[in-house]
């Protein structure tokens, strides 16, 4: 199992009292592998994604990548924030290569790899940019690429494109599928967008809210090479009404309490 | 439902001059610079003149522009000014750059960690209240009348507003930065100097702008006591001969130098942190 979250808890004591943030959470990712987590808001996707990332101590329970456990961050989890948070004095090409930089890769392989994942984002001539001069979908693939560079066991993404735009949205949704594709990099994406879970995924987990916890895992048994035509196809609307209604039910709860 | 015909509902009405957080025409911004500096002149000009009519034309109560322009004319012709301005520059620089070069890495340190702002920001704090100038007799004391002491008063009253000054700027860097080194597997030191270093550098010069106006200010009262050339210095010496001429030439000179070295700053902030709009 290439990432194992077993009996995962998270609570948080606050000023009026604890707060179960995640209980018992249990995932198993394989290698290559792209897996969503769906969630209402105080579904505690972000603490769950925070905790495997390492940004974070779980209160109990055991996060293991490649049967390592989990204690603190590092490269070979890396992460994609909703805001981009691309470094503004850095140029484009810097950004990327600044996970190389830290870890002592000599500036002419560094500027090869740079090059080279700036090609694949399709950013080539911008690499000279400042990040306050790109879009936000732009931003976005700075940023993915800035992690793919250092080419990490897993690629954790927070809600990586709530901040767009929907065509944005659906156009990065795609490039997101085809780099998985071509690069085959194990891929964990958490999102409150069923439609874009349904899309991009292999398997789906479904949490609960207050507190977050596994409802139902889902396979996704839709072909591998899609394109945004298939959000017309009759399975794929079956598999977002299915989440769609689970989730109905957990916000439900959310207005009542 | 009542009858509102006389009532109409009110409509912000357009303006240009009182224009909120908006930008004006650039001519008209131009116009009033040019009034805000040639307008004071102006009535210093006729009020003077005036002044002068009524007390005779030696009276040095309130000397005209013309008798200001007069005195550095003079002052410089002999290279009494320009002595002055060396000696007064030398003790500001010397002073500042000592405080600048603790002030910015204990600044950003005790910006970073809880745990060494937890150890000096108490005392800091205290000590930070404490004038300059009234260590001057300290100072005096424990370093004679040389150049030593006035640097160091320039040191100490710059060191602690500046440091807590770069202190406070940390705490405005997106956690998710620093957190997004960590995922790239950078070490806690590297993102000291390669994240919070350069993401601190625009607060660090505009602390530094402000610390420097102060030091100037510091480097005069420390001149008006135990100098013997230097800005304040030909003040007080022009003081003691009434020499009000002089004594405002001194302080226009004064306050030339400072706009010229806030300008300074100003540039240096534009052209090494052109990523952040100010």
């Amino acid at each position: 199992m290439y990432l194992e979250v077993a009996n995962l808890h998270k609570q948080f004591h606050t000023r009026n009292g604890t707060i179960v943030a995640l209980k018992d959470i249990k995932i198993q990712i394989k290698q290559g592998e792209f897996v969503c987590a769906v969630g209402a808001s105080g579904s505690g996707k972000t603490t769950l994604l925070r905790l495997i990332a390492g940004l974070d101590t779980p209160t109990a329970g055991e996060i293991r990548v490649e049967g390592v456990k989990v204690t603190g961050p590092g490269a070979d989890r890396g992460m994609v924030f909703q805001n981009y948070s691309l470094y503004p004095w850095m140029t484009v090409a810097d950004n990327v290569g600044f996970g190389l930089k830290l870890r002592g890769v000599p500036k002419l392989k560094r500027q090869q790899q740079v090059s080279y994942y700036l090609d694949v984002v399709g950013l080539s001539q911008f690499a000279k940019a400042l990040p306050k001069e790109l879009s936000g979908g732009m931003q976005q693939r700075v940023a993915i690429a800035r992690v793919l560079v250092s080419q990490p066991k897993i690629l954790l993404m927070d809600e990586p494109f709530g901040a767009l735009d929907a065509q944005t949205k659906e156009m990065m949704q795609q490039f997101l599928l085809e780099l998985w594709r071509n690069t085959g990099t194990t891929i964990f994406m958490i999102t409150h967008d069923v439609e874009e879970a349904v899309f991009v995924s292999q398997r789906i987990y479904v949490l609960t809210s207050h507190p977050g916890s596994i409802k139902t895992e889902l396979t996704i048994d839709l072909p591998i090479e899609r394109t945004y035509h298939i959000k017309r196809n009759c399975n794929f609307k079956e598999y977002k009404e299915t989440v769609l209604e689970l989730m109905r039910f957990e916000s439900g709860k959310n207005a009542l309490s | 439902m009542s009858k509102s015909t006389d009532v109409q509902p009110r409509m912000l009405p357009p303006t240009v001059f009182w224009r909120i957080a908006e930008d004006i025409p650039q001519r008209l911004t131009g116009i009033l610079v040019i009034l805000s500096l040639v307008m004071p002149i102006c009535l210093w000009w006729i009020f003077s003149s005036w002044v002068a009519s009524k007390a005779g034309t030696n009276s040095m109560f309130l000397p005209t522009p013309l008798q200001v322009l007069g005195a550095i004319q003079r002052l410089w012709s002999d290279g009494t000014l320009f002595k002055d301005i060396q000696f007064s520059m030398f003790r500001v620089l010397t002073g500042f750059f000592l405080a600048a070069v603790i002030s910015i890495p204990v600044g950003t340190l005790m910006g970073t960690f809880a745990s060494v702002r937890s150890l000096l920001e108490p005392m800091i704090g205290i000590i930070r209240y404490m004038p300059a100038p009234a260590f001057i007799p300290l100072l005096i004391l424990y370093f004679g009348l040389d150049e030593l002491p006035k640097i160091l008063l320039i040191f100490i009253g710059t060191l602690f507003f500046n440091t807590l000054m770069i202190m406070d700027g940390v705490k405005f860097i997106p956690k998710e930065l620093i957190e997004t080194a960590y995922t790239l597997g950078g070490r806690r030191s590297q993102i000291l100097l390669q994240v919070i270093f350069p993401y601190l550098l625009p607060a660090i010069i505009d602390a530094c702008r402000v610390n420097m106006a102060a030091a100037w200010n510091l480097v005069i009262v420390a001149e008006l006591v135990a100098a013997t050339e230097g800005l304040g210095k030909r003040i007080s010496v022009a003081q003691r001969f009434l020499r009000t001429d002089e004594i405002f030439a001194g302080l226009i000179v004064i306050g030339l130098i400072g706009l010229g070295i806030d300008l300074l700053f100003r540039l240096l902030r534009s052209v090494s942190c052109r990523w952040a709009t100010k």
